[in-house]
Protein backbone atom coordinates (compact mmCIF):
# COMPACT_ATOMS: atom_id res chain seq x y z
CA UNK A 1 0.00 0.00 0.00
CA UNK A 2 1.16 3.63 -0.91
CA UNK A 3 3.32 5.74 1.63
CA UNK A 4 1.75 8.32 0.87
CA UNK A 5 -1.67 6.88 2.21
CA UNK A 6 -0.95 7.98 5.69
CA UNK A 7 -0.26 11.83 4.32
CA UNK A 8 -4.04 11.70 2.77
CA UNK A 9 -5.14 10.04 5.80
CA UNK A 10 -3.72 12.44 8.33
CA UNK A 11 -5.56 14.57 10.52
CA UNK A 12 -3.22 17.74 9.36
CA UNK A 13 -5.14 17.14 6.06
CA UNK A 14 -8.37 16.44 7.17
CA UNK A 15 -8.04 20.04 8.57
CA UNK A 16 -6.99 21.18 5.90
CA UNK A 17 -9.59 20.07 3.84
CA UNK A 18 -11.63 21.21 5.67
CA UNK A 19 -11.73 24.94 5.70
CA UNK A 20 -12.67 25.21 2.16
CA UNK A 21 -15.81 23.40 3.10
CA UNK A 22 -16.74 25.29 5.86
CA UNK A 23 -16.55 28.23 3.48
CA UNK A 24 -18.91 26.64 1.02
CA UNK A 25 -21.36 26.01 4.02
CA UNK A 26 -20.97 29.57 5.39
CA UNK A 27 -21.55 31.07 1.56
CA UNK A 28 -24.86 28.81 1.43
CA UNK A 29 -26.19 30.17 4.93
CA UNK A 30 -25.59 33.57 3.86
CA UNK A 31 -27.50 33.32 0.89
CA UNK A 32 -30.31 31.54 2.64
CA UNK A 33 -30.21 34.70 4.76
CA UNK A 34 -30.73 36.94 1.95
CA UNK A 35 -33.05 35.29 0.25
CA UNK A 36 -35.27 35.00 2.93
CA UNK A 37 -35.36 38.58 3.21
CA UNK A 38 -36.11 39.16 -0.43
CA UNK A 39 -38.83 37.21 -0.33
CA UNK A 40 -40.24 39.05 2.58
CA UNK A 41 -39.64 42.05 0.81
CA UNK A 42 -41.22 40.63 -2.36
CA UNK A 43 -44.61 39.70 -0.09
CA UNK A 44 -43.84 35.87 -0.88
CA UNK A 45 -46.03 33.10 0.52
CA UNK A 46 -43.96 32.08 3.43
CA UNK A 47 -45.46 28.89 3.77
CA UNK A 48 -44.52 28.25 0.17
CA UNK A 49 -40.97 29.25 1.42
CA UNK A 50 -40.90 26.70 3.74
CA UNK A 51 -42.03 24.20 1.87
CA UNK A 52 -39.86 25.31 -0.86
CA UNK A 53 -37.10 24.42 1.89
CA UNK A 54 -38.35 21.04 2.92
CA UNK A 55 -38.26 20.19 -0.69
CA UNK A 56 -35.33 21.12 -1.80
CA UNK A 57 -33.71 19.00 1.54
CA UNK A 58 -35.43 16.21 0.78
CA UNK A 59 -34.82 15.81 -3.39
CA UNK A 60 -31.22 16.39 -2.55
CA UNK A 61 -31.25 13.40 -0.23
CA UNK A 62 -31.12 10.55 -3.28
CA UNK A 63 -28.88 12.18 -5.69
CA UNK A 64 -26.26 12.97 -3.32
CA UNK A 65 -25.83 8.69 -2.92
CA UNK A 66 -23.82 8.01 -5.95
CA UNK A 67 -21.87 10.84 -4.91
CA UNK A 68 -20.82 9.06 -1.90
CA UNK A 69 -20.34 5.94 -3.93
CA UNK A 70 -17.85 8.03 -6.13
CA UNK A 71 -16.38 9.43 -2.89
CA UNK A 72 -15.98 5.63 -1.16
CA UNK A 73 -14.35 4.59 -4.96
CA UNK A 74 -11.58 7.32 -5.12
CA UNK A 75 -10.82 6.80 -0.95
CA UNK A 76 -8.56 3.32 -1.43
CA UNK A 77 -6.29 5.69 -3.93
CA UNK A 78 -6.30 8.80 -2.99
CA UNK A 79 -7.47 8.82 0.76
CA UNK A 80 -10.17 9.90 2.61
CA UNK A 81 -10.26 13.35 2.89
CA UNK A 82 -9.36 14.43 -0.50
CA UNK A 83 -12.23 12.92 -2.15
CA UNK A 84 -14.46 14.20 0.51
CA UNK A 85 -13.11 18.02 -0.58
CA UNK A 86 -13.25 17.41 -4.41
CA UNK A 87 -16.80 16.09 -4.71
CA UNK A 88 -17.99 18.75 -2.00
CA UNK A 89 -16.13 22.08 -2.95
CA UNK A 90 -16.80 22.80 -6.83
CA UNK A 91 -17.32 18.69 -7.43
CA UNK A 92 -18.38 16.25 -9.86
CA UNK A 93 -17.81 12.52 -10.00
CA UNK A 94 -17.31 12.66 -13.72
CA UNK A 95 -14.45 15.90 -13.47
CA UNK A 96 -12.58 14.04 -10.12
CA UNK A 97 -12.21 10.46 -11.64
CA UNK A 98 -11.12 11.69 -14.87
CA UNK A 99 -8.90 14.36 -13.28
CA UNK A 100 -7.06 12.26 -11.21
CA UNK A 101 -6.85 9.23 -13.80
CA UNK A 102 -5.45 11.92 -16.11
CA UNK A 103 -2.93 13.14 -13.76
CA UNK A 104 -1.32 9.93 -12.31
CA UNK A 105 -1.59 7.95 -16.18
CA UNK A 106 0.43 10.97 -16.94
CA UNK A 107 3.05 10.55 -14.43
CA UNK A 108 3.42 6.78 -15.90
CA UNK A 109 1.38 5.12 -13.35
CA UNK A 110 -1.64 2.49 -14.65
CA UNK A 111 -4.03 5.29 -13.93
CA UNK A 112 -6.81 5.57 -10.77
CA UNK A 113 -6.27 2.62 -8.67
CA UNK A 114 -2.94 2.12 -8.76
CA UNK A 115 -1.60 2.62 -5.28
CA UNK A 116 1.94 2.49 -5.99
CA UNK A 117 2.32 6.26 -6.84
CA UNK A 118 4.65 7.66 -4.53
CA UNK A 119 3.83 10.82 -2.38
CA UNK A 120 5.01 13.20 -4.95
CA UNK A 121 2.40 12.12 -7.85
CA UNK A 122 -0.48 12.15 -4.96
CA UNK A 123 0.92 15.83 -4.26
CA UNK A 124 0.57 16.17 -7.90
CA UNK A 125 -2.66 14.60 -8.19
CA UNK A 126 -3.67 17.08 -5.49
CA UNK A 127 -2.47 20.23 -7.28
CA UNK A 128 -4.13 19.22 -10.65
CA UNK A 129 -7.43 18.18 -9.05
CA UNK A 130 -7.65 21.46 -6.99
CA UNK A 131 -6.52 24.14 -9.57
CA UNK A 132 -8.52 23.19 -12.43
CA UNK A 133 -11.60 22.81 -10.72
CA UNK A 134 -10.64 26.86 -10.06
CA UNK A 135 -12.48 27.54 -13.84
CA UNK A 136 -15.75 27.33 -13.29
CA UNK A 137 -15.83 30.19 -9.68
CA UNK A 138 -13.39 32.20 -12.09
CA UNK A 139 -16.05 32.10 -14.59
CA UNK A 140 -18.33 34.00 -12.11
CA UNK A 141 -15.51 36.09 -10.77
CA UNK A 142 -14.82 37.60 -14.48
CA UNK A 143 -18.04 37.66 -15.92
CA UNK A 144 -21.03 37.05 -13.58
CA UNK A 145 -21.62 40.12 -12.77
CA UNK A 146 -21.16 41.70 -16.39
CA UNK A 147 -23.21 39.02 -17.95
CA UNK A 148 -26.20 39.21 -15.41
CA UNK A 149 -26.71 42.97 -16.06
CA UNK A 150 -26.77 42.11 -19.92
CA UNK A 151 -29.42 38.94 -19.34
CA UNK A 152 -31.57 42.02 -17.17
CA UNK A 153 -31.32 44.38 -19.36
CA UNK A 154 -32.12 42.42 -22.37
CA UNK A 155 -35.16 41.42 -20.26
CA UNK A 156 -36.23 45.20 -19.50
CA UNK A 157 -38.35 47.72 -21.51
CA UNK A 158 -40.14 46.96 -24.71
CA UNK A 159 -38.67 42.75 -23.93
CA UNK A 160 -39.87 42.33 -20.34
CA UNK A 161 -42.42 40.44 -22.10
CA UNK A 162 -40.48 38.04 -23.68
CA UNK A 163 -37.80 37.38 -20.80
CA UNK A 164 -39.95 34.25 -18.49
CA UNK A 165 -40.63 32.99 -21.94
CA UNK A 166 -36.56 33.34 -22.97
CA UNK A 167 -35.83 31.26 -19.41
CA UNK A 168 -38.00 29.35 -20.56
CA UNK A 169 -36.88 28.72 -23.77
CA UNK A 170 -33.10 28.03 -22.82
CA UNK A 171 -34.35 25.84 -20.37
CA UNK A 172 -36.32 23.86 -23.16
CA UNK A 173 -32.76 23.85 -24.80
CA UNK A 174 -30.88 22.80 -22.14
CA UNK A 175 -33.34 19.12 -21.53
CA UNK A 176 -33.92 19.06 -25.16
CA UNK A 177 -30.01 18.27 -25.84
CA UNK A 178 -29.94 16.15 -22.02
CA UNK A 179 -33.05 14.51 -21.63
CA UNK A 180 -34.79 14.16 -24.89
CA UNK A 181 -31.57 11.64 -26.41
CA UNK A 182 -32.17 9.35 -22.95
CA UNK A 183 -35.68 8.22 -24.67
CA UNK A 184 -33.34 7.08 -27.56
CA UNK A 185 -31.10 5.18 -26.31
CA UNK A 186 -31.78 1.86 -27.55
CA UNK A 187 -28.83 0.00 -26.32
CA UNK A 188 -29.60 0.59 -22.69
CA UNK A 189 -33.85 -0.04 -22.64
CA UNK A 190 -33.55 0.33 -19.13
CA UNK A 191 -32.76 4.08 -19.01
CA UNK A 192 -35.57 4.45 -21.84
CA UNK A 193 -38.37 2.86 -19.23
CA UNK A 194 -36.18 4.75 -16.39
CA UNK A 195 -36.71 8.17 -17.91
CA UNK A 196 -39.88 7.38 -19.74
CA UNK A 197 -41.61 6.39 -16.25
CA UNK A 198 -39.96 9.42 -14.32
CA UNK A 199 -41.51 11.86 -16.87
CA UNK A 200 -45.35 10.57 -16.82
CA UNK A 201 -44.80 9.89 -12.95
CA UNK A 202 -44.52 13.68 -12.58
CA UNK A 203 -47.48 14.57 -14.69
CA UNK A 204 -49.64 11.51 -13.15
CA UNK A 205 -48.56 13.18 -9.87
CA UNK A 206 -49.97 16.34 -10.89
CA UNK A 207 -52.78 15.34 -12.09
CA UNK A 208 -53.69 13.28 -9.13
CA UNK A 209 -52.78 15.84 -6.64
CA UNK A 210 -55.84 18.30 -9.01
CA UNK A 211 -58.40 15.58 -8.68
CA UNK A 212 -57.63 14.61 -5.03
CA UNK A 213 -56.98 18.32 -3.95
CA UNK A 214 -53.92 16.99 -1.95
CA UNK A 215 -51.09 19.46 -2.72
CA UNK A 216 -48.23 16.90 -1.59
CA UNK A 217 -48.44 15.00 -4.44
CA UNK A 218 -47.66 17.78 -6.78
CA UNK A 219 -45.14 19.62 -4.39
CA UNK A 220 -43.09 16.83 -4.08
CA UNK A 221 -43.82 15.05 -7.29
CA UNK A 222 -40.56 15.69 -8.99
CA UNK A 223 -38.63 13.35 -5.68
CA UNK A 224 -41.34 11.38 -6.34
CA UNK A 225 -41.27 10.75 -9.58
CA UNK A 226 -37.62 10.41 -9.34
CA UNK A 227 -38.00 7.72 -7.14
CA UNK A 228 -40.33 5.74 -9.49
CA UNK A 229 -37.82 5.83 -12.14
CA UNK A 230 -35.16 4.22 -9.94
CA UNK A 231 -37.76 1.79 -8.69
CA UNK A 232 -38.30 0.82 -12.27
CA UNK A 233 -34.35 0.53 -12.59
CA UNK A 234 -34.36 -2.30 -9.48
CA UNK A 235 -37.80 -3.86 -11.10
CA UNK A 236 -36.67 -4.03 -14.60
CA UNK A 237 -32.92 -5.47 -13.50
CA UNK B 1 -29.17 46.81 -10.71
CA UNK B 2 -31.38 46.41 -7.56
CA UNK B 3 -30.19 46.40 -3.86
CA UNK B 4 -30.95 42.79 -3.89
CA UNK B 5 -28.95 42.18 -7.20
CA UNK B 6 -26.10 44.09 -5.73
CA UNK B 7 -26.38 42.14 -2.91
CA UNK B 8 -26.20 39.02 -4.39
CA UNK B 9 -23.02 39.93 -6.85
CA UNK B 10 -21.13 41.40 -3.84
CA UNK B 11 -21.66 38.15 -1.67
CA UNK B 12 -20.61 35.83 -4.51
CA UNK B 13 -17.52 37.71 -5.12
CA UNK B 14 -16.41 37.78 -1.45
CA UNK B 15 -17.33 34.48 -0.92
CA UNK B 16 -15.98 32.48 -4.38
CA UNK B 17 -12.77 34.39 -3.65
CA UNK B 18 -12.46 33.32 -0.27
CA UNK B 19 -13.13 29.55 -1.49
CA UNK B 20 -11.09 30.18 -4.38
CA UNK B 21 -8.14 30.96 -2.37
CA UNK B 22 -8.96 28.43 0.52
CA UNK B 23 -8.94 25.37 -2.26
CA UNK B 24 -6.25 26.85 -3.73
CA UNK B 25 -4.25 26.65 -0.43
CA UNK B 26 -5.10 22.79 -0.10
CA UNK B 27 -2.58 21.48 -2.68
CA UNK B 28 0.14 23.98 -1.54
CA UNK B 29 -0.23 23.37 2.24
CA UNK B 30 -0.60 19.49 1.18
CA UNK B 31 3.00 19.80 -0.48
CA UNK B 32 4.86 21.48 2.61
CA UNK B 33 3.34 19.14 5.27
CA UNK B 34 4.13 16.33 2.80
CA UNK B 35 8.19 17.30 2.74
CA UNK B 36 8.43 16.39 -0.94
CA UNK B 37 11.08 18.30 -2.52
CA UNK B 38 10.87 16.39 -5.81
CA UNK B 39 7.55 17.40 -7.46
CA UNK B 40 7.37 16.96 -10.70
CA UNK B 41 6.60 20.52 -11.97
CA UNK B 42 6.99 19.78 -15.92
CA UNK B 43 4.46 16.33 -15.61
CA UNK B 44 2.08 18.47 -13.06
CA UNK B 45 1.88 21.11 -15.29
CA UNK B 46 1.15 18.96 -18.47
CA UNK B 47 -1.61 17.54 -16.65
CA UNK B 48 -2.99 20.22 -15.88
CA UNK B 49 -3.34 21.93 -19.32
CA UNK B 50 -4.79 18.72 -20.51
CA UNK B 51 -7.43 18.88 -17.96
CA UNK B 52 -8.12 22.35 -18.69
CA UNK B 53 -8.66 21.68 -22.00
CA UNK B 54 -11.45 19.53 -21.55
CA UNK B 55 -12.53 21.16 -18.77
CA UNK B 56 -12.06 24.79 -19.15
CA UNK B 57 -14.60 24.76 -22.69
CA UNK B 58 -17.52 22.68 -20.22
CA UNK B 59 -16.74 25.31 -17.72
CA UNK B 60 -17.05 28.14 -20.01
CA UNK B 61 -20.45 26.33 -21.94
CA UNK B 62 -22.07 25.98 -18.56
CA UNK B 63 -21.54 29.51 -17.09
CA UNK B 64 -23.03 30.99 -20.48
CA UNK B 65 -25.96 27.98 -20.52
CA UNK B 66 -27.12 28.30 -16.82
CA UNK B 67 -26.78 31.84 -15.83
CA UNK B 68 -30.02 32.53 -17.15
CA UNK B 69 -31.81 29.64 -16.22
CA UNK B 70 -30.61 29.61 -12.28
CA UNK B 71 -29.92 33.29 -11.56
CA UNK B 72 -26.98 34.86 -10.14
CA UNK B 73 -27.39 33.58 -6.38
CA UNK B 74 -28.04 30.35 -8.07
CA UNK B 75 -24.86 30.30 -10.00
CA UNK B 76 -22.05 31.59 -7.48
CA UNK B 77 -23.52 28.84 -5.27
CA UNK B 78 -23.33 25.89 -7.90
CA UNK B 79 -20.31 26.65 -9.55
CA UNK B 80 -18.86 26.64 -5.96
CA UNK B 81 -20.24 23.61 -4.74
CA UNK B 82 -20.13 21.68 -7.74
CA UNK B 83 -22.76 19.07 -8.91
CA UNK B 84 -24.99 21.24 -10.91
CA UNK B 85 -26.54 18.95 -13.30
CA UNK B 86 -27.09 15.93 -11.15
CA UNK B 87 -28.38 18.12 -7.92
CA UNK B 88 -28.36 21.79 -8.10
CA UNK B 89 -30.19 22.17 -11.34
CA UNK B 90 -32.89 19.62 -10.67
CA UNK B 91 -33.38 20.81 -6.84
CA UNK B 92 -34.01 24.72 -8.76
CA UNK B 93 -36.31 23.71 -10.76
CA UNK B 94 -38.36 21.39 -8.46
CA UNK B 95 -38.47 24.82 -6.19
CA UNK B 96 -39.93 26.79 -9.09
CA UNK B 97 -42.52 24.04 -9.82
CA UNK B 98 -43.43 23.70 -6.30
CA UNK B 99 -43.79 27.84 -5.32
CA UNK B 100 -45.62 28.15 -9.16
CA UNK B 101 -43.76 31.01 -10.02
CA UNK B 102 -42.36 31.89 -13.55
CA UNK B 103 -38.55 31.78 -14.55
CA UNK B 104 -37.01 34.85 -15.47
CA UNK B 105 -38.53 36.72 -12.23
CA UNK B 106 -37.51 38.04 -9.21
CA UNK B 107 -39.58 35.65 -6.86
CA UNK B 108 -37.76 32.93 -9.54
CA UNK B 109 -33.97 33.99 -8.65
CA UNK B 110 -35.24 33.81 -4.53
CA UNK B 111 -36.69 30.70 -5.43
CA UNK B 112 -33.49 29.21 -7.09
CA UNK B 113 -30.96 30.63 -4.69
CA UNK B 114 -32.81 29.04 -1.56
CA UNK B 115 -33.15 25.58 -2.93
CA UNK B 116 -29.78 25.67 -4.30
CA UNK B 117 -28.42 27.05 -0.77
CA UNK B 118 -30.38 24.53 0.81
CA UNK B 119 -29.12 21.34 -1.39
CA UNK B 120 -25.66 22.55 -1.25
CA UNK B 121 -26.30 22.24 3.13
CA UNK B 122 -27.77 18.52 2.56
CA UNK B 123 -25.08 17.33 0.15
CA UNK B 124 -22.18 18.90 2.07
CA UNK B 125 -23.83 17.28 5.44
CA UNK B 126 -24.50 13.90 3.49
CA UNK B 127 -20.46 13.67 2.42
CA UNK B 128 -19.45 14.39 5.34
CA UNK B 129 -21.36 11.15 7.15
CA UNK B 130 -20.74 8.98 3.82
CA UNK B 131 -16.78 9.70 4.67
CA UNK B 132 -16.81 9.23 8.32
CA UNK B 133 -19.16 5.80 7.16
CA UNK B 134 -17.79 5.06 3.88
CA UNK B 135 -16.43 1.27 4.99
CA UNK B 136 -19.93 0.68 6.50
CA UNK B 137 -22.22 2.44 3.49
CA UNK B 138 -20.57 0.91 0.62
CA UNK B 139 -21.97 -2.77 0.80
CA UNK B 140 -25.45 -1.14 1.06
CA UNK B 141 -24.82 1.21 -1.28
CA UNK B 142 -23.38 -0.81 -4.12
CA UNK B 143 -25.85 -3.93 -3.34
CA UNK B 144 -26.98 -5.68 -6.83
CA UNK B 145 -30.04 -5.13 -5.49
CA UNK B 146 -29.66 -0.99 -5.32
CA UNK B 147 -27.12 -0.55 -8.24
CA UNK B 148 -29.52 -0.36 -10.83
CA UNK B 149 -31.40 2.20 -9.36
CA UNK B 150 -28.06 4.30 -8.71
CA UNK B 151 -26.68 3.72 -12.51
CA UNK B 152 -30.01 4.99 -13.49
CA UNK B 153 -29.84 8.25 -11.24
CA UNK B 154 -29.81 10.82 -14.35
CA UNK B 155 -32.49 9.24 -16.45
CA UNK B 156 -34.70 9.72 -13.68
CA UNK B 157 -33.78 13.13 -13.62
CA UNK B 158 -34.11 14.01 -17.12
CA UNK B 159 -37.31 12.17 -17.39
CA UNK B 160 -38.63 14.00 -14.51
CA UNK B 161 -37.61 17.51 -15.54
CA UNK B 162 -38.50 17.17 -19.43
CA UNK B 163 -41.42 15.19 -19.90
CA UNK B 164 -43.15 18.37 -17.78
CA UNK B 165 -41.90 21.20 -19.58
CA UNK B 166 -42.82 20.00 -22.94
CA UNK B 167 -46.03 19.52 -22.01
CA UNK B 168 -46.57 22.78 -21.13
CA UNK B 169 -44.86 24.51 -23.79
CA UNK B 170 -45.86 21.99 -27.24
CA UNK B 171 -45.17 24.90 -29.58
CA UNK B 172 -41.86 26.46 -27.90
CA UNK B 173 -40.40 22.64 -27.65
CA UNK B 174 -41.21 21.19 -30.80
CA UNK B 175 -38.86 22.69 -32.88
CA UNK B 176 -35.92 22.01 -30.46
CA UNK B 177 -37.58 18.66 -29.58
CA UNK B 178 -37.53 17.10 -32.88
CA UNK B 179 -33.89 18.63 -34.24
CA UNK B 180 -32.75 16.43 -31.19
CA UNK B 181 -34.39 13.61 -32.39
CA UNK B 182 -33.34 13.62 -35.93
CA UNK B 183 -29.79 14.51 -34.66
CA UNK B 184 -30.13 11.45 -32.10
CA UNK B 185 -31.36 9.04 -34.45
CA UNK B 186 -28.95 9.99 -37.44
CA UNK B 187 -25.81 10.31 -35.35
CA UNK B 188 -26.60 7.76 -32.44
CA UNK B 189 -26.80 8.55 -28.37
CA UNK B 190 -23.35 7.96 -27.84
CA UNK B 191 -22.25 10.28 -30.16
CA UNK B 192 -24.59 13.11 -29.23
CA UNK B 193 -23.92 12.05 -25.55
CA UNK B 194 -20.31 12.91 -25.94
CA UNK B 195 -20.19 15.95 -28.07
CA UNK B 196 -23.33 17.68 -25.63
CA UNK B 197 -21.02 20.34 -24.33
CA UNK B 198 -20.40 21.68 -27.85
CA UNK B 199 -24.09 20.80 -29.18
CA UNK B 200 -26.09 22.72 -26.07
CA UNK B 201 -24.60 26.15 -27.35
CA UNK B 202 -26.45 25.35 -30.43
CA UNK B 203 -29.38 24.31 -28.62
CA UNK B 204 -29.83 27.11 -26.79
CA UNK B 205 -30.00 29.45 -29.78
CA UNK B 206 -32.50 27.64 -31.59
CA UNK B 207 -34.39 27.08 -28.62
CA UNK B 208 -34.55 30.95 -27.67
CA UNK B 209 -34.82 31.96 -31.61
CA UNK B 210 -37.80 30.05 -32.36
CA UNK B 211 -39.45 30.89 -28.54
CA UNK B 212 -38.95 34.62 -29.64
CA UNK B 213 -40.44 34.06 -33.45
CA UNK B 214 -43.71 32.67 -31.60
CA UNK B 215 -43.22 35.22 -29.64
CA UNK B 216 -43.47 38.21 -32.16
CA UNK B 217 -46.07 36.31 -34.21
CA UNK B 218 -48.64 36.06 -31.25
CA UNK B 219 -47.61 39.99 -30.74
CA UNK B 220 -48.43 40.97 -33.82
CA UNK B 221 -51.30 38.52 -33.93
CA UNK B 222 -52.48 40.58 -30.94
CA UNK B 223 -51.50 43.80 -32.33
CA UNK B 224 -54.08 43.01 -35.35
CA UNK B 225 -57.18 41.75 -33.43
Amino acid sequence: MGKYLSLANSNVLFFICLIPIICVITQSFIYIRIALKQSKELKMDQTVIKKVITNSAVFSILPSLPIVITMAALMPVLGKFIPWLRLSVIGSATYESMCADMTITNFGYNGLGDTSITTSVFVGVVYVMSLVALVWPLCNIIGLRFYDKAIKKAGSGSKSGFMPIAVGALFLGLMSVMGIPKFLNFSDPICILVTAVAGISVVLLDLLSKKSGLKIFSEFSFPLAMILGMFAAVIAG
Amino acid sequence: MSDYDKKVHTVGLISTIVIIIALAVVPVFTHIVSGVDDLDIKTTMEAAISALAVFGPIAIIEFLSYAPIMGAGGLYLSFTTGNVMNMKLPAAQSGLKLANVESGTKEADVISTLSIAVSSLVTTGILFIGMILAAQLLPVLQSPTLAPAFNNLMPAIMGALTVPIIIKNPKTASVPCALIIILTLIMGYATITANQTYILPIFLIISLAWAYFLYQKKTKNGGNE
